[in-house]
């Protein structure tokens, strides 16, 4: 059986048939969809062909593609990381916390924190054998609250500092700094997940835990690596959206982000029945969905009839993948 | 000699497993009852029930869900666009307040329940796009909260007290009485056990696996919906962010009170007990007074893991042992 891990890789479908234009359209369904997307924001949306709009977008979208990322290495284990934004969270807090010992004492420990939390989904999904939503659940609602009561619920304002406003505001040749740094990170995870042997134990675990546990296969060491990768890229997700707010807030910061990661890594090709891992689909699953929350913000959409809209698009995208994308 | 031992360790594991909640909760009792005087009080007893009833009702939905093998996480987000539809039909009378957001939450599931056994979806997924949007809904339709100006009679149900017990109290007996008798009584219930068991051997058995799980949903997110309204009567208002976080409270009870997430094994006296649980520690830590509701949060969030942990360990004792 091959395990294809990228959209590039993905089965090669002659085109000559209407069936398989249909699934060969179906397997780059995401791109499809992002272009249609922009398409339509570029002809109709006020202020979108701004540069500022689009850099204000990759802003938001940077720390998302990490969870994704992350998201997408759990997924494809047969897994799911559901504490991805609250792990977010708790790494806001810790650098709330930590403001004291200075910006280059309090953004790596958010990032540690973050992999300390994934060393501990790991550790119960790998070792103890829990169910990995479960834990995951657990984590969601334990983080959350942990953050919240560092912090006594209360937003922290960050203090002026270079760190910071290079995390949360410097540009690149008109591309944000972080947003850069989120995309290098997606061609790491991209190059370690197709080119090298951890990679594809990855998702031969997916595919079959036996068979890879027969094969030889460290199951239990994989799946530890996969959720403490998911921890620390939540955590570094936590510190770019925290120097984005220009606030450490236990609330806000990652909230909900978990179904954003999920659907993102989901509508790019990572089906949730595990054994395969398209990067690249994740990319612009997330850039998809931050496109479109930004349509509902530029069109005057009511934010809450924006959230069901969103809800309603990913059940209607999730169903449309279901069949293995 | 020695096999007899083994079989009575299996049996204690199992009992553990199963009536674990309700010894933690005689002990957790105990311990408050001694660190805090006005504890053991009647009144505070009773108080700990009623505020954990919304909880405990949304428990039993949720027990079924888990034990046919799913999930329901739009409960919390139920609960509270029940109390805003609550709020809204309460002006025609109780009937009309509390049946509106039952029958919503039944519709609510059946949607749930449609993409998870027709669509065959994941019903994590499912269910928390519909928490994020009933949620929304909720506000759209309310704003922060709508005050019920004169509850009368919806007020004088859900707050009355009736043989010096709350009617809340009452309301949560007879639910989880009645949704024990239809899951150990009924060949819904049977079925529900044999679906969350094992789907297949289920579907071989001919049983309609796909209408068992629409029907669970529905049942669901119908308690949800009641739950809500009760909530509404209970606060006088509606308010669109009640209910947050239920739905981990509520599979924190359930799983504390024995039900496995696995599927196919759990008891509704087992998730009461767990959902009374949660609502002590949540009554400790206001008693403590100087922890914030924050602490919550994580004590739940702590108590579903610690919970996870000790059930996969008897679990797995107890497989190696059969």
């Amino acid at each position: 059986m091959s395990t294809p891990v990228d959209v590039a890789a993905a089965p090669r479908v002659a085109a000559t048939s209407l069936w398989g234009a249909a699934a060969w359209l179906k397997a780059r369904s995401v791109y499809v969809a992002f272009a249609l997307l922009v398409g339509f924001d570029m002809l109709a949306t006020p202020g979108f062909q701004n540069p500022f709009a689009v850099r204000s977008l990759l802003f938001t979208a940077a720390p998302l593609i990490l969870i994704a990322l992350g998201q997408s290495l759990a997924i494809g284990t047969r897994g799911i990381d559901l504490s991805v934004g609250s792990v977010m969270g708790l790494a806001s807090a810790m650098i709330g916390l930590s403001l004291g010992a200075g910006a280059a004492v309090a953004l790596p420990l958010g990032v540690l924190t973050g992999l300390a939390a994934g060393a501990l989904n790991g550790a119960l999904v790998a070792l103890l054998g829990i169910d990995p939503l479960i834990s995951g659940l657990a984590l969601l609602v334990a983080a959350r609250g942990l953050a919240q009561a560092m912090l006594g619920g209360a937003r922290v304002n960050l203090p002026p500092g270079v760190a910071y406003a290079t995390l949360g505001r410097a540009v690149f040749a008109g591309l944000p700094l972080v947003a850069i740094g989120a995309l290098a990170v997606a061609g790491l995870v991209g190059f370690a997940v197709a080119r090298s042997v951890w990679g594809r134990r990855v998702v031969f675990v997916g595919a079959s835990r036996t068979a890879s546990f027969l094969a030889g296969v460290p199951v239990r060491r994989t799946l530890l690596l996969v959720y403490g990768a998911s921890g620390l890229l939540a955590g570094l997700a936590g510190v770019m959206a925290t120097a984005r707010l220009g606030a450490a807030d236990p609330n806000y910061i990652g909230a909900g982000a978990e179904l954003d990661a999920i659907a993102a890594a989901v509508i790019g090709g990572t089906p949730l029945s595990g054994g395969r891992i398209s990067i690249l689909g994740s990319v612009f699953g997330v850039l998809l969905l931050t496109v479109l929350d930004a349509s509902f913000i530029m069109n005057d959409v009511n934010g809450n009839y924006a959230q069901m809209l969103k809800a309603g698009f990913i059940i209607a995208a999730l169903y449309l993948q279901r069949s293995g994308g | 000699m020695a096999e007899r031992g083994g079989e009575g360790r299996a049996r204690l594991l199992a009992l553990l497993q199963a009536r674990g909640a309700a010894v933690l909760l005689g002990l957790a009792v105990l311990a408050a009852g001694i660190a805090f005087p006005n504890f053991l009080r009647p009144d505070n007893l009773a108080d700990i029930v009623t505020a954990a009833s919304f909880v405990g009702l949304v428990t039993i939905g949720q027990s079924l869900v888990i034990i046919l093998g799913g999930f329901d996480l739009s409960v919390g987000s139920m609960v509270g666009l029940a109390t805003v539809l609550a709020a809204y039909a309460a002006p025609y009378g109780a009937v009309p307040a509390l049946l509106l957001p039952t029958a919503a939450g039944i519709a609510v599931g059946l949607v749930n329940g449609s993409l998870i056994a027709f669509g065959r979806m994941a019903p994590f997924v499912v269910t928390l796009a519909a928490l994020l949007a009933l949620r929304a809904l909720s506000i759209v339709l309310a704003g922060e909260s709508m005050v019920i100006a004169d509850p009368e009679l919806f007020g004088r149900i859900v707050n009355g007290r009736v043989l010096g017990l709350d009617n809340l109290i009452w309301i949560l007996l007879a639910g989880i009485g009645l949704a024990a008798v239809l899951l150990n009584r009924t060949r819904y219930g049977a079925a529900v056990f044999a679906v969350g068991g094992n789907e297949e051997a289920a579907r071989m058995l001919a049983i309609p696996v796909e209408r068992i799980k629409l029907a669970t949903y529905a049942l669901s997110g119908g308690i949800a919906g009641f739950a809500g309204a009760l909530l509404a009567g209970h606060l006088s208002s509606g308010l669109s962010g009640a209910g947050t976080g239920y739905e981990l409270q509520s599979i924190a009870a359930a799983v504390v009170g024995g039900v496995l997430l696995t599927g196919g094994v759990g008891t509704l006296s087992g998730a009461l007990c767990g959902a009374l649980l949660l609502g002590l520690i949540d009554n400790v830590i206001n008693q403590v007074g100087t922890l914030n509701a924050s602490y919550q949060g994580l004590a739940s969030g702590a108590f579903l893991l610690f919970a996870v942990i000790v059930q996969s360990g008897l679990t797995r004792r107890r497989q190696a042992r059969t």
